[in-house]
């Protein structure tokens, strides 16, 4: 989310704006704010659960709590992306301690002229499967630290904020979780010295 | 900055030295100039930045739509106009500035030709005239009472 919604001044401002008229009943504005944020919202959502349909059905509930509780948000006080990706992550958290972690879903893949060659494709496909498989032997809240900080590009500020963590503690997810990700890849024969290509 | 900091902030916030927190980034620089090791480490730390840069997760367009057509449809509330009004007390008083700024050329605009207007009118009527102005504000704004 640049161009990305709450990134830039601007994005907060249109926020703070959408959400007083959302507390007001304004579905319009509501549905402006989710169309502004959804896409960064479900990412995240499954960033951390790692399953597509949980992750949407988590978006949809984080939008509707946005709705029910936006009366509560005072603007000036924090801003909107933060107060909604806590909202994300504590589903999203909420949903991994149940039992029903998948790996993700296979998507099929359309062959096109412009791809690069079968057996290239295959190596890129299987690094990233290597990655996500190893994305699942890590708790959720270190998923949740790599999807903001590497999948969303947030800084470790704004993803401590999110998280509700201090700086220090995010740097102790993220490391454990990098480290954790690098000794799967190696444990699955990923030679680090010879590089990702 | 010792070489065991610049190896944990590396496995922490990946090869791009600009994504560390910014009170180290300088003293991070000026030991990776200083220091030709570092460049192996950077470069490991980045084979894993390329990795995971693969495995987010891709949201497109048609999912995004779907989702919102779904929270609509949960809210049960027809779209309502975009004039709907927000009391002042709750707007933001940025946007209420900026309102104010954003207005200002176009509202001065419209004043100055309202006053344009009015006195190209006068002018046109004095000219104009065929009887004095005295008489003809005597002839059309006088009140005619009886008789």
């Amino acid at each position: 989310m640049s161009g990305e919604p709450g990134r830039d001044g601007g994005g907060e401002t249109v926020d703070d704006v959408l959400i007083v008229q959302v507390a007001a009943g304004n579905a319009a504005a509501f549905e402006a704010l989710a169309r502004r944020h959804m896409r960064r919202v479900v990412a995240v959502a499954q960033g951390v659960v790692g399953n597509p349909s949980d992750a949407d059905e988590i978006a949809q509930e984080a939008f509707m709590r946005v709705w029910e509780f936006a009366d509560r948000w005072t603007p000036g006080r924090a801003r909107f992306t933060t107060w909604l990706h806590r909202i994300v992550l504590n589903l999203a958290i909420d949903r991994c301690r149940k039992p029903q972690w998948i790996a993700l879903d296979a998507a099929g893949e359309i062959a096109d002229d412009r791809d690069p060659p079968a057996h290239d494709r295959l190596a890129r496909r299987e690094r990233r499967d290597a990655v996500e498989l190893a994305m699942e032997t890590i708790p959720p809240r270190q998923r949740a630290a790599v999807t903001l900080f590497y999948f969303e590009g947030l800084s470790g500020k704004a993803a401590a904020e999110a998280l509700g963590i201090s700086t220090a503690a995010f740097e102790q997810l993220l490391l454990r979780a990098r480290r954790s990700i690098r000794e799967e890849l190696q444990a699955g024969g990923f030679d680090f010295q010879e590089g990702p290509l | 900055m010792t070489e065991a900091e610049f190896q944990r902030l590396s496995t922490i916030y990946g090869a791009n030295v600009a994504r560390w927190p910014e009170q180290v980034q300088e003293s991070a620089e000026r030991w990776r100039a200083s220091h030709p090791e570092a460049g192996a480490v950077l470069r490991e730390a980045a084979v894993l930045d390329h990795m995971l840069s693969r495995a987010a997760p891709v949201v497109d367009a048609p999912r995004v739509d779907a989702l919102v057509d779904a929270l609509r449809a949960r809210t049960g509330a027809a779209p309502l106009p975009w004039s709907v009004p927000v009391p002042f007390w709750r707007r933001p008083w940025t946007d209420l500035k900026g309102a104010l700024w954003r207005w200002t050329p176009e509202g001065a605009v419209y004043v100055g030709l309202f006053v344009l207007g009015c006195a190209a009118n006068t002018a046109v009527r004095l000219l104009t005239a065929e009887t004095p102005l005295e008489a003809w504000l005597a002839a059309n704004l006088s009140l005619s009472l009886g008789g």
